[in-house]
C-alpha cells in the first residue's frame, strides 16, 4: 500500500509540473500544419505572423520597417461630405463605407448620393475615415474617384494628410493650379464612389 | 431559439498627438447567448468634434482627452495642411 501511495505522489508530482511549464511549450512543426476546424487566434495585442525569414530582396531605395503581420479587420464605416467641416441642412439619399485594415494598411471605399448639398460652405473634404492617417513623416495618400453632378477645372484630386481622418477634394487645373472644391462645384443631386488606401 | 442582437463599442484607442479617439462598434446577432455572426463599423473622434451624441463612456474619455490645448493643436495643424 505503501508503495502504491508513492506512486501516486509521484504521478500528481510529475503531473503538477508538466501542468506548471506546460503554458511556456513552443511546439515547432516540420511541414504544414492544419486546422481542420475554428481559427487560429492571436491572444495578444501586437503579436502575429513573422515573416522574418523570408530572405526578401530590397529595391533600390526600399528599406524594410516590419515583417511581423499583426492586424486584420474589416468592417464598415459612414462617410460625410462637408464643407469647412460642416455640413448644416446636407441630405444623403443613400451613403455607405467598406474597409478592411491589414497590417497598418487601410483600404476604405464609400459611395453616397445627395438629395441636398445644404448650407455650409468653404473647402469640401470627405469625413469619416474608419482609422486616423498615421501621423508620420510625408504620409499622403491619394484617392480615386468617380462622380455625378459636379463641375470643376480640369480635374478633380483628392489626398489625405498625416494625423486627419478626412479626404480634402481639390480640383486642378490643366496649367497645373490647385484649388480647393467648394459647395458651388457640388450640384444637390451629386453623388460619387471613392477608395483610398492608407497608412493608419 | 431566442435571437437578439447586441450592440457594444468593442474597442476604443486614443491614437496620436492631437488624441483622436477611434471606436469600433460591434453589432452581433446572438441565439440563446451563443452569437451567430457580427459585424463592425467603425468612427473616429477627433479634438474638436461635437461628442455630445456619443455613448457616455466616450463623451467621459473625449471630455479628459480633448483638452482646449489639444483641440487648439489639432486645429492648427489642420489649417497648416491645408493649401490654399
Amino acid at each position: 500500500m505503501s508503495k502504491a501511495r508513492d506512486s501516486i505522489e509521484d504521478l500528481k508530482t510529475i503531473d503538477a509540473n508538466f501542468a506548471a511549464k506546460a503554458p511556456l511549450a513552443t511546439p515547432s512543426f516540420t511541414g504544414n500544419a492544419t486546422i481542420t476546424s475554428g481559427n487560429l487566434v492571436i491572444g495578444t495585442n501586437g503579436k502575429g505572423i513573422d515573416f522574418s525569414a523570408n530572405a526578401d530582396s530590397s529595391a533600390t531605395g526600399a528599406s524594410t520597417t516590419s515583417e511581423l503581420l499583426d492586424d486584420y479587420e474589416e468592417g464598415t464605416w459612414t462617410p460625410a461630405l462637408k464643407f469647412d467641416g460642416n455640413n448644416v441642412s446636407m441630405v444623403f439619399s443613400s451613403r455607405q463605407g467598406y474597409y478592411t485594415k491589414i497590417g497598418n494598411l487601410v483600404t476604405a471605399n464609400c459611395y453616397f448620393a445627395l438629395s441636398d448639398k445644404g448650407s455650409s460652405n468653404g473647402a469640401a473634404s470627405i469625413f469619416g475615415l474608419p482609422f486616423t492617417n498615421s501621423n508620420v513623416s510625408l504620409n499622403y495618400s491619394a484617392m480615386s474617384i468617380v462622380f455625378n453632378g459636379m463641375s470643376f477645372a480640369d480635374m478633380v484630386v483628392g489626398y489625405i494628410t498625416p494625423n486627419e481622418t478626412q479626404v480634402r477634394l481639390r480640383e486642378v487645373t490643366n496649367a497645373g493650379a490647385h484649388t480647393a472644391l467648394v459647395q458651388s462645384n457640388f450640384s444637390n443631386s451629386m453623388d460619387m464612389m471613392m477608395t483610398i488606401s492608407y497608412r493608419a | 431559439m431566442a435571437l437578439t442582437k447586441e450592440v457594444t463599442q468593442d474597442k476604443i484607442e486614443i491614437v496620436g498627438d492631437f488624441k483622436s479617439v477611434q471606436v469600433r462598434t460591434k453589432t452581433a446577432v446572438m441565439e440563446d447567448g451563443v452569437e451567430l455572426s457580427s459585424g463592425f463599423h467603425r468612427h473616429v473622434v477627433t479634438a474638436g468634434d461635437d461628442y455630445s451624441a456619443e455613448s457616455a463612456e466616450l463623451q467621459a474619455i473625449c471630455g479628459v482627452v480633448h483638452t482646449d490645448a489639444v483641440v487648439a493643436a489639432y486645429a492648427a495643424h489642420v489649417e497648416a495642411s491645408s493649401p490654399e
